[in-house]
C-alpha cells in the first residue's frame, strides 16, 4: 500500500504543470506577441505624434496665411506695379510694418514670430517660410514676372527641417475701391474711380465715401494756374477762396495743349483765369469756350475777344458800382465800394472795348470800365457773339495780394463764377434752379401737397417740400419702389427677422441676453458690436 | 478483482490524460492571451488609423476654406477687371475645378433681381467653394450697390458661411 501510494505519488509529480518544452516553445511565442504589441502601441504612438505635428504645422501655416490674407493687395504708397518690401521695411526683424502681401514674401522665421516680433513659445524646431508671386491671370499656374492682379501666397511650415504643413491662396486686387463721386447739383454717389469720370463726375478721392464726405454744391471751375502740379500761394488762396463757396476746382496749367484744355472744358461749368499766369501760354485756348470764362489776368483782354485797346493798372483800395441791376453786383447799391483792405493794383480797360460789354463797376479814379461781362451772344471784337458768358474782373496785377479782398469784393468773384456758370440761383428770374423748389414760390410755383405714390416716389425730390424725400415720406409707402423684397440678402426698411428670416438674421430663443433680432431697429447687444444687424442696414 | 499494476496502469494512463488536458488548457490560455493582445494592437492601430484621418480631415477643411476663399479673391477681380461685367457675365457658375494647390476651387454667382428697371444696382451672391480631398468649404458673401450707376461692397450683414 505505502509503495502503491508512493508510486501514485510518483506519477502526480511527474505530470503535474507545464513541461520545460512547454516553457522552452512558448517563450518565444510570448516574446513575439509582446515585441508585436509594443511595436503596435510604438506605432500608434509614432503615428499619434506625427498627427499632432501635422495638426501644428497647418495651424502654424493658418495662422501666417490668415495674417498675410488680410492685408492689402499692394501698399498704397508705392502702388501696383511694386513688388516686395517697401524701404522702410527692408531689414526689419519682424512683420510689424508689413502692410501689404508682397511683403511677405521670403520672410522667414524659426522659431515662429507673431506680427509684433514677439517669439512663440514652445516651438524651437518650427520653421514658417512664405512664398509670393503674381500669377497670370490667363493660367493661374503661372507665375508672373510683371504686374497683375492676382497673387499667389505659399507658407511652408517645417519642424525640424521637414515639411509638415503647406497652405495656399490666392489674394487679388478685389473689388474696385469706391470714393465718394459727386454730380451737379451736389449729387454725391459711392463709384469706382473710372466710373465716376467716365459719367461726368468728380471722384474726391480714395478712402471718402457719400456718407462722410460733402459734394460741393456750386460750379465745378477750371482754374487756369500757372503749374498745376506747384501752385503759387496766391493761388492757393484763391483756390481756397472759390472751395470755401461750395465748388469744385479742376486745376489746369495755362502751357497745357489745347486739346487738354478741350477735354477739360468738356468737364466744367466755368474757368477762371488767375491773374499770375503768362498771357502768352494761354493765348487763344479759352476764346471759343463753350462755358463760362471768368478772367483776371488783363493781358489776356485781347485774346479773350473783350478789348481791341488797352488796360491800365491803378493803386488803390476803393471801386465804385455804376449799375446794381446785374445779378453780379445786384446785392449792392450804386457807388462806392471798397475792394481791398489796403492799396492793390486794380486794372481798367481805356481804349477798344467791345461793344456787347455791359460794364458794371469803375475805378473809382476814371469813368472807364473794370468789372465789365458779356451775356451768351453778345458781341465781342470783331462781331463775335461770346460762346458763353464772360467776366473781367478789375483785380489784375501779378503781385496782387488777395487776402486783402474785402467781404464784399469777394461777394463780387462769388457771383461772377457762378453768373458765368449760369448757375446762379436768382429767385424771380422765371427759372425754377435747383435748390429753388422749396424757397421761390415765383419761380417754381406752391409745392406739391404731397408725394404721390406710383409717380413722384422715385424722383430724388422731396416734392411737397416737408423735408422727406421719395421713400423716407409715408406717402409713399405703397409704392413699389419703396416695398421691401425679401430674399434680395439685404434687410431692407420694414423687413425684420421675423417677417423676413431670409435677409434679416437673428436669434428669438434661448437666453434672453443672447437673443436679437435684425431689422427691428434695435441694437442688441447680443449682436455685438452691431455691425452686423442694425447698425450697418 | 483490479490487481496492483492494472491500478497503476490506470492511474498511469489517467495522470497522461491530465496532462494533456493541462496542456491544452495552458495553449488556450496562451492562445486568448494572444488574441487579447492582438484584438488590443488592431484596436490601437484601428484608434490610430481614425485619429490620423479624422486628423486629417480636420486640415483639409483648413486648406479647402483658403481655397474658397481664392475663389472669392478671384470673382471680385473679374468685376474690377470688367467694369462691363454685369453684361459680360450672368448667374452661374464663373469657374469650376480651378486647381489649387491639394485640391480645386470653384465659383457660383447669382445676380438677385431687386424688380426695379435698373439692373445696375442688383445685389450680387458670390458662393466661393473649395475643395480638398474629402473636405469642402463654402464660403458665401453678398456684393450690395451702393449707387444707382453700379458701385458695388460686400455687404457685412449678408454673408453667411457653411461648412461641410
Amino acid at each position: 500500500m505505502i509503495f502503491s501510494n508512493s508510486s501514485s505519488s510518483h506519477f502526480r509529480t511527474r505530470y503535474r504543470g507545464i513541461s520545460l518544452l512547454d516553457i522552452l516553445v512558448s517563450i518565444p511565442l510570448v516574446g513575439i506577441a509582446i515585441v508585436a504589441a509594443l511595436n503596435t502601441v510604438g506605432a500608434s504612438k509614432a503615428s499619434q505624434y506625427k498627427v499632432n505635428k501635422t495638426r501644428q504645422g497647418h495651424l502654424l501655416a493658418q495662422d501666417l496665411l490668415s495674417e498675410i490674407m488680410q492685408q492689402d493687395f499692394a501698399d498704397s504708397n508705392s502702388g501696383l506695379l511694386s513688388f516686395g518690401q517697401e524701404a522702410m521695411e527692408i531689414g526689419s526683424l519682424n512683420r510689424s510694418q508689413f502692410n501689404d502681401v508682397d511683403d511677405y514674401d521670403g520672410w522667414q522665421a524659426s522659431p515662429p514670430q507673431y506680427k509684433d516680433g514677439t517669439v512663440m513659445s514652445g516651438l524651437p524646431d518650427w520653421q514658417r517660410i512664405v512664398e509670393v508671386s503674381w500669377r497670370s491671370t490667363a493660367d493661374l499656374q503661372q507665375i508672373s514676372a510683371t504686374a497683375t492682379p492676382i497673387k499667389h501666397i505659399r507658407v511652408n511650415v517645417l519642424y525640424k527641417g521637414i515639411a509638415v504643413a503647406d497652405l495656399e491662396a490666392f489674394k487679388t486686387i478685389g473689388l474696385p475701391p469706391l470714393e465718394a463721386c459727386c454730380f451737379s447739383g451736389g449729387l454725391c454717389e459711392n463709384l469706382r474711380n473710372e466710373a465716376c469720370v467716365a459719367q461726368g463726375g468728380t471722384a474726391l478721392g480714395t478712402g471718402t465715401y457719400c456718407a462722410n464726405s460733402a459734394c460741393p454744391t456750386g460750379p465745378k471751375v477750371l482754374l487756369v494756374v500757372v503749374d498745376d502740379t506747384a501752385l503759387t500761394a496766391q493761388e492757393l488762396a484763391q483756390k481756397a477762396l472759390i472751395e470755401s463757396w461750395d465748388n469744385s476746382v479742376m486745376l489746369i496749367s495755362a502751357s497745357a495743349m489745347q486739346f487738354e484744355f478741350d477735354e477739360a472744358i468738356s468737364d466744367a461749368d466755368v474757368a477762371y483765369i488767375t491773374v499770375g499766369i503768362t498771357a502768352n501760354n494761354l493765348g487763344t485756348k479759352l476764346t471759343s469756350a463753350t462755358i463760362g470764362v471768368v478772367n483776371s489776368q488783363p493781358s489776356l483782354l485781347d485774346d479773350l475777344k473783350y478789348s481791341s485797346g488797352t488796360a491800365y493798372y491803378y493803386d488803390l483800395s476803393v471801386g465804385e458800382v455804376t449799375d446794381n441791376t446785374h445779378p453780379i453786383t445786384s446785392t449792392f447799391t450804386n457807388g462806392s465800394l471798397t475792394l481791398s483792405t489796403t492799396n492793390q493794383w486794380f486794372v481798367e480797360n481805356w481804349t477798344g472795348l467791345a461793344s456787347g460789354a455791359q460794364v458794371l463797376a469803375v475805378l473809382t479814379l476814371s469813368s472807364r470800365a473794370s468789372l465789365f461781362v458779356f451775356e451768351r451772344g453778345a458781341s465781342l471784337v470783331g462781331g463775335i457773339p461770346s460762346p458763353a458768358r464772360r467776366v473781367e474782373l478789375p483785380w489784375g496785377h501779378a503781385d496782387f495780394d488777395f487776402s486783402t479782398l474785402t467781404a464784399d469784393a469777394q461777394t463780387i468773384m462769388k457771383n461772377a463764377i457762378e453768373w458765368a456758370a449760369e448757375e446762379m440761383v436768382v429767385c424771380g428770374d422765371g427759372t425754377c434752379a435747383v435748390g429753388e423748389a422749396c424757397s421761390c414760390v415765383a419761380d417754381c410755383g406752391l409745392p406739391a401737397l404731397s408725394e404721390i405714390s406710383g409717380s413722384t416716389c422715385d424722383d430724388g425730390i422731396d416734392n411737397d417740400c416737408n423735408n422727406l424725400t421719395d421713400c423716407q415720406d409715408l406717402s409713399c409707402y405703397l409704392d413699389p419702389a419703396c416695398a421691401a423684397v425679401c430674399g434680395n440678402n439685404i434687410c431692407d426698411n420694414g423687413e425684420d427677422c421675423n417677417s423676413c428670416a431670409a435677409d434679416c438674421s437673428g436669434k428669438t430663443s434661448g437666453p434672453p441676453s443672447g437673443r436679437y433680432c435684425c431689422g427691428n431697429g434695435i441694437a442688441e447687444s447680443a449682436e455685438g458690436d452691431g455691425s452686423i444687424c442694425d447698425g450697418n442696414y | 478483482m483490479e490487481t496492483t499494476r492494472q491500478r497503476e496502469v490506470r492511474t498511469a494512463t489517467s495522470l497522461k490524460a491530465n496532462k494533456f488536458r493541462r496542456r491544452a488548457v495552458a495553449y488556450i490560455y496562451f492562445l486568448s492571451a494572444t488574441l487579447l493582445v492582438s484584438v488590443i494592437g488592431l484596436s490601437a492601430l484601428m484608434y490610430s488609423r481614425i485619429q490620423r484621418r479624422s486628423a486629417q480631415d480636420g486640415n483639409n477643411a483648413l486648406v479647402a476654406r483658403f481655397y474658397a476663399q481664392s475663389a472669392l479673391e478671384l470673382g471680385l477681380t473679374q468685376i474690377n477687371l470688367d467694369p462691363d461685367w454685369r453684361t459680360t457675365f450672368s448667374s452661374g457658375t464663373w469657374f469650376a475645378d480651378m486647381p489649387l494647390g491639394r485640391g480645386t476651387f470653384s465659383l457660383d454667382v447669382s445676380i438677385l433681381n431687386d424688380g426695379d428697371a435698373n439692373p445696375n444696382n442688383n445685389s450680387v451672391l458670390f458662393v466661393g467653394t473649395g475643395v480638398c480631398d474629402q473636405s469642402t468649404h463654402k464660403i458665401e458673401i453678398t456684393l450690395v450697390s451702393l449707387s444707382d450707376r453700379g458701385g458695388l461692397v460686400i455687404s457685412n450683414g449678408g454673408g453667411k458661411r457653411s461648412t461641410g
